[in-house]
């Protein structure tokens, strides 16, 4: 095993760790900063995949971005009691069973059976994979970059309109 | 100096492509344009919901004339029902418009309903994994925060249900499209040789990302047993968006399974699986239409077994397809305008305290047994020819292949519409023939426009049963060789 392997499964069992514990911390905000340890050995596999620009994007959107944002709005609304924040859990052991039924038919489907050696291409990754990245998103996939930017725009006119407060009127 | 040449070629491609997307692009300005109209006279013109709504018709029947260039240039079965989605957006604003007064938050209501179309359009014209995707959650996402338009408790609810649903689902089949990227190393549909890849990866994988894709396909019709979100949100949902929901997701996402058809049904799990699904969807969904007592809840299952119609029409053939999409598109429209004239006129939705009111207001209650009809398959009325063709769409695919599937889908088909009539004809019963004790109810005015756009509607669905050459004429138009 050469050392890139291992730092490999290094981060791979981060991963698989940090998911697990979100799954049987109850504290919420444990549960966010095991998500931001998850989202940071998930990029360190990008890289180690010589993805290194989704990586670096997974850390700036996921990492700096959205979590950043889970861990203020618990901030803010853990003042209004003082207590931490704990969620309950429901239907535990149906929930436990389906996903132990998912977990092994993925498994045995995916890894067992799955002939990934054929799928070895032959393509090589350019030198510099931004440039390539930007200038295929500029050209070739034109427009589904630009669906994305009207998707986020209606997603973020429908969360003002949802969250936006209303004065009570009752008919 | 050849990169240069490359890069000019693409970008030329790129451009080429991009004047087949006028609708989209221009129901895209109609969107901006009706975000920065609000900006500027919210609650400041008295009138400015009627006015976000016209500007908002006005840009749909552009990009609908628009459309009629594109289909006359490409005449496929995308390009047709595109036009078809088009209209049903229109026949929503037109339908909204009558109710101004009424509708919260116009300017969103419009642009939220404007995406929804989009991502629609998107998913009916495309064969790209990327595109598709984006289409859908488009959708999808215009649909969550549509379902929370009636801004009480229970629209919440249902939104929240509804949001939680279609996450998973789309979950499943981003994980689906990843594993079917990854084996097949493309992401347009078109390039999939998905029987020699199964030489190349093996059997299971692929169908595995088959099957989770076509989840999130099947989740999106409502098909049962992807169906459980479906009543509540139909319940909580203002009346018109429910109309739209009934039909503008469902018919984008069969034209897709046409679409994706000779590529994913090369396997025959996969085909068993749709037509199970078209079974499954007929028998609960008519089934459990029979004990609903909220009329919007046993509409939902009325669309529900309407899916698994509209599924055995998908095996039947296009032509059945097309006709019987555009039917239930004008049927649906119809009936949940008069289930909202009702509720306005009266503030009832459930079927029990329509009891009388045949006498009360006779034009509704008419227009009410019409659809109703047409809903259940009989004549005189578009719904019947629509069945028609199904059916014998259907029996002459078991005569040419001697296939029982073929055949029990038939029986199914017509046991189903035998149950239907109990159910749908519970409305008309309540009107006209269960003697009341005289019930007083509070009336409120309700808008003769859009009664009269209802009764047109119907009108068609009249005219579609004893004339319906013109009709068959515009759907044999479509180039279906593609």
């Amino acid at each position: 095993m050469n050392w890139m392997t291992t730092i490999f499964y290094f981060f791979g069992a981060i991963t698989v760790l940090s998911a697990l514990g979100i799954l049987f911390t109850r504290n919420v905000l444990h549960a966010t900063f095991l998500l931001m340890l998850s989202f940071f050995s998930v990029a360190g596999i990008y890289v180690l995949g010589n993805a290194s620009f989704i990586g670096v994007t997974q850390l700036l959107i996921y990492v700096g971005g959205i979590l950043i944002l889970m861990v203020f709005g618990l901030m803010l609304t853990t003042k209004l009691n003082g207590k931490a924040l704990v969620t309950e859990n429901h239907n535990r052991l149906i929930g436990v069973l389906l996903g132990t039924v998912f977990f092994s038919i993925l498994s045995y489907i995916i890894i067992f059976s799955a002939n990934f050696e054929m799928l070895k291409s032959n393509k090589t990754l350019p030198e510099n994979a931004v440039e390539f990245i930007g200038i295929n998103l500029m050209s070739n996939y034109l427009i589904p970059f630009e669906i994305a930017a009207i998707l986020l725009l209606v997603a973020l006119i429908g969360a003002a309109v949802i969250s936006e407060k209303r004065k009570e009127k009752q008919e | 100096m050849e990169y240069a040449s490359q890069l000019n070629n693409q970008l030329q491609n790129t451009i080429a492509l991009l004047s087949g997307y006028w609708p989209e692009f221009i129901i895209v300005i109609g969107l901006v344009v009706t975000l920065i109209i609000d900006l500027i006279f919210f609650n400041k013109e008295k009138n400015s919901n009627w006015w976000i709504g016209f500007v908002n018709l006005v840009f749909l029947i552009l990009a609908f004339t628009k459309q009629v260039d594109v289909y006359s240039y490409f005449s496929n079965l995308g390009e047709f029902m595109k036009l078809v989605l088009l209209f049903a957006g229109v026949l929503f604003i037109v339908f909204s418009l009558t109710q101004t007064h009424q509708t919260k938050k116009a300017g969103e209501y419009y642009i939220i309903f404007n995406g929804l179309l989009i991502g629609a359009l998107l998913i009916a014209k495309s064969t790209n994994l990327l595109v598709i995707y984006l289409g859908i959650e488009m959708m999808s996402i215009s649909a969550y925060v549509l379902s929370a338009f009636s801004f009480n408790k229970n629209s919440a609810e249902a939104s929240l249900k509804y949001l939680l649903f279609g996450a998973v689902s789309s979950a499943f089949m981003l994980f689906g499209m990843s594993l079917l990227y990854g084996f097949t190393q493309t992401l347009n549909i078109n390039d999939f040789e998905l029987l020699h890849t199964v030489k190349v990866i093996g059997d299971l994988p692929i169908k595995l990302a088959v099957f989770m894709t076509m989840f999130g396909f099947l989740f999106k019709i409502a098909a049962t047993p992807m169906h459980i979100w479906s009543p509540d949100v139909y319940e909580a949902t203002p009346t018109f968006v429910v109309a739209a929901f009934s039909v503008i997701p469902k018919l984008a996402v069969f034209v897709l399974l046409f679409n994706i058809a000779d590529k994913f049904l090369v396997f025959p799990e996969v085909e068993l699986l749709l037509q199970f699904t078209a079974i499954l969807s007929l028998t609960i969904g008519n089934f459990a239409a029979l004990w609903q007592k909220n009329a919007k809840r046993m509409l939902a299952y009325s669309s529900i077994a309407h899916t698994g119609f509209l599924l055995i029409a998908f095996f039947a053939n296009m032509q059945s397809f097309v006709f019987y999409g555009l039917v239930y598109l004008i049927m649906n429209f119809a009936v949940f305008g008069l289930v909202k004239v009702v509720e306005q006129k009266f503030s009832i939705t459930d079927i029990e305290q329509y009891i009388g009111l045949g006498k009360k207001i006779p034009l509704i209650g008419v227009l009410f047994v019409v659809a109703l009809i047409s809903l259940t398959g009989l004549p005189p009325t578009a719904g019947f020819t629509a069945k028609i063709l199904v059916f014998s769409g259907i029996w002459e695919k078991y005569l040419t292949n001697h296939n029982p599937v073929y055949l029990s889908l038939f029986v199914f088909g017509l046991f189903n519409t035998v149950v239907s009539l109990f159910y749908y004809l519970k409305i008309p019963y309540f009107m006209f023939i269960k003697k009341s004790n005289e019930v007083i109810l509070n009336e409120h005015k309700s808008s003769t426009v859009l009664t009269y756009l209802i009764g047109s509607l119907v009108f068609v669905l009249i005219l579609c049963f004893f004339l319906p050459n013109s009709l068959m004429d515009m759907i044999y138009s479509i180039n279906f060789a593609q």
